[in-house]
């Protein structure tokens, strides 16, 4: 990959539920290593964008390319494995799993061993179990979750899953990392401490991030590039402060200005 | 004595039964009631190989049973493929009614087929509702394919269960959970989805059938397989073992079979009380107390565990924090 190529690419991506017209001829590129922002008002199309990219969901029109290769058909688990990884905004965790387990699933991929040598309880089985276990909870070391792993995932308080949400995305293996609100109900101080987190894994993981908040003080401060949906249009896009000056961004926020009468 | 061995043998089969639905029902979160046609399969699939291959192959001794058991283990995933390709794909309550006219087919098919009579069995009816038997009819019962005695078949429960406690704590295993719990983050961890239901899907049905080859060649059972045995109520005996046992708990299933197995037969052994010989109502006595342990234990007696939080808690001795 030649430096500044982008890793995701969206080309004229169009989605209709219905009625709605929840994408409309969206076309994007992020480049590697970005902490990127996706802002809009509700109902802007801003998850819909992230369902289609990571193959949850088929555009109507329209294609995304990751590392310049077509995913548009590609399912989602292939595309899990090509290295985007993303959470969700209501945190999907299987609550009844352990949460040193909930990471082991993200390694499933890159199990390294087949059935056979599961079954028979193998050498490369046992070695390799051992290896994913550690690396987990490594991550749940990162993310303040260690001494958890034996909990089950639902027994965690809110904040805690969204981390290990974030945590078992990273155990996935991506270049790419699509968060969904990630500051969604947190406080002031726990924001600050996951823009940090934010930065530090764009850091050692060397990623790419793409995340969808509402917080302008988080976007503002950590996001590189701001994107902004309104009603399924990218209205703009470009650096933070270039994009709280834009006309079309302030009106989509905060309605057409009227002269005072 | 026999009594016993007979009983041991049957919860032999019950433990590789309730383990093999366990994969699917427990881990995978399918509800599967067609259990008993992958079982009849198996049983009806090793049974003919030895009635046809007779006298052939008597000289592979207890290498029949193998050669049956390898049988009713192809017969069952073939059969697994074609009925999971189309019905995997449907949700919940779907697949279970989809499962449960399949495992009635089988048993309706096998109640109408009449197989060709041969050496070893002269005389009809081969197969239709009296089943199939591997005691020869030929001229005064000579020979018998007795292979799989109580012991061989506690084997078997023993290696299934150590198979499905390593598949357990594989990736499979836990991929196989994660879609019970949210097929969506199942996807967008790399798991494909349809592949590992499948492979649950064979797995369970390859072992039951096994177990129906391991129940054919089991001399207590008079060495017969007859539609009768395989009809709803024995999957649904199974599935109350895996319920009972936890869903997705392997050594739940081992314990619930030992109880559902065993329970029935120290009922007949009750005293009289009071003027009511209890032993006579051994099977209200055996409803009340499987509704009481569910009410008790409604996740099942080790729920999702393999090991009783408490016991686990000993044995882990961890060091205090």
């Amino acid at each position: 990959m030649t430096a500044g190529a982008p890793i995701l690419a969206a080309r004229g991506l169009a989605k209709r539920f219905g009625g709605v017209q929840a994408l409309d001829e969206v076309s994007f590129e992020l480049l590697g290593r970005q902490i990127a922002g996706l802002i809009g008002p509700n109902g802007a199309g801003k998850t819909t964008l992230f369902n289609l990219v990571t193959g949850l969901d088929r555009p109507d029109a329209g294609a995304t390319f990751f590392h310049g290769q077509d995913i548009t058909h590609t399912p989602a688990h292939a595309i899990s494995r090509l290295g985007l990884a993303r959470t969700f905004q209501n945190v999907r965790l299987p609550g009844q799993l352990t949460v040193l387990d909930n990471v082991r699933v993200a390694f499933h991929a890159r199990a390294g061993y087949g059935f056979l040598q599961a079954a028979l309880h193998l050498g490369r089985y046992r070695r390799r179990e051992r290896q994913i276990s550690a690396a987990a909870t490594a991550l749940l070391e990162m993310f303040d979750l260690h001494g958890l792993g034996d909990q089950l995932a639902a027994s965690l308080p809110y904040g805690m899953r969204r981390n290990l949400e974030i945590a078992r995305a990273l155990a996935t293996g991506p270049s790419l990392l699509l968060l969904d609100e990630p500051a969604a109900g947190l406080n002031g101080r726990e924001t600050a401490d996951l823009a940090a987190l934010i930065r530090r894994i764009r850091d050692e993981f060397a990623l790419t991030v793409l995340l969808i908040e509402h917080d302008m003080k988080i976007v503002m401060n950590l996001c590189e590039r701001v994107l902004v949906l309104h009603y399924g249009k990218l209205i703009a896009s470009g650096p933070p402060g270039q994009i709280k000056r834009d006309p079309q961004v302030i009106e989509a926020y905060l309605g057409p200005f009227r002269e005072p009468a | 004595m026999n009594f016993w061995l007979n009983i041991l043998a049957d919860f032999g089969i019950y433990v590789i039964l309730a383990l093999s639905l366990n994969v699917i029902c427990g881990l995978t979160g399918l509800l599967q009631l067609g259990h008993a046609g992958f079982f009849a399969v198996g049983a009806y699939a090793a049974g003919l190989l030895a009635i046809y291959s007779y006298p052939a192959t008597c000289f592979l001794g207890a290498g029949n049973l193998v050669l049956g058991c390898l049988a009713a283990a192809g017969a069952a995933a073939v059969l697994a493929a074609l009925i999971g390709l189309p019905c995997l794909r449907l949700r919940g309550d779907y697949l279970a009614i989809a499962s449960l006219g399949f495992g009635e087919i089988v048993r309706h098919v096998l109640n109408n087929v009449e197989f060709p009579i041969c050496a070893f069995a002269d005389r009809p009816p081969l197969g239709l509702a009296k089943g199939i038997s591997l005691v020869s009819t030929v001229s005064g019962v000579t020979y018998v394919a007795n292979y799989a005695s109580w012991w061989v078949i506690l084997i078997a429960a023993a290696l299934t269960y150590l198979l499905m406690l390593n598949v357990k704590r594989s990736y499979l295993g836990r991929a196989m959970m994660c879609i019970r719990e949210d097929e969506i983050a199942a996807r967008t961890m790399g798991v494909n989805v349809p592949g590992v239901k499948m492979t649950a899907f064979l797995l369970g049905a390859v072992v039951a059938g096994i177990a129906g080859a391991l129940f054919v060649h089991n001399p207590y059972s008079g060495l017969r397989a007859a539609p009768g045995t395989f009809d709803l109520l024995k999957t649904v005996e199974i599935l109350l073992i895996v319920v009972l046992g936890g869903l997705g708990s392997m050594t739940g299933s081992l314990v619930a079979a030992a109880l559902l197995a065993f329970l029935p037969q120290l009922l007949r052994f009750l005293p009289t009380v009071a003027g009511i010989q209890l032993a006579q109502h051994k099977q209200l006595l055996y409803a009340l107390l499987l509704i009481v342990l569910i009410r008790l234990v409604p996740n099942g007696l080790l729920g999702l565990h393999e090991c009783p939080a408490a016991l686990w808690q000993l044995l882990r001795r961890r060091p205090a924090p």
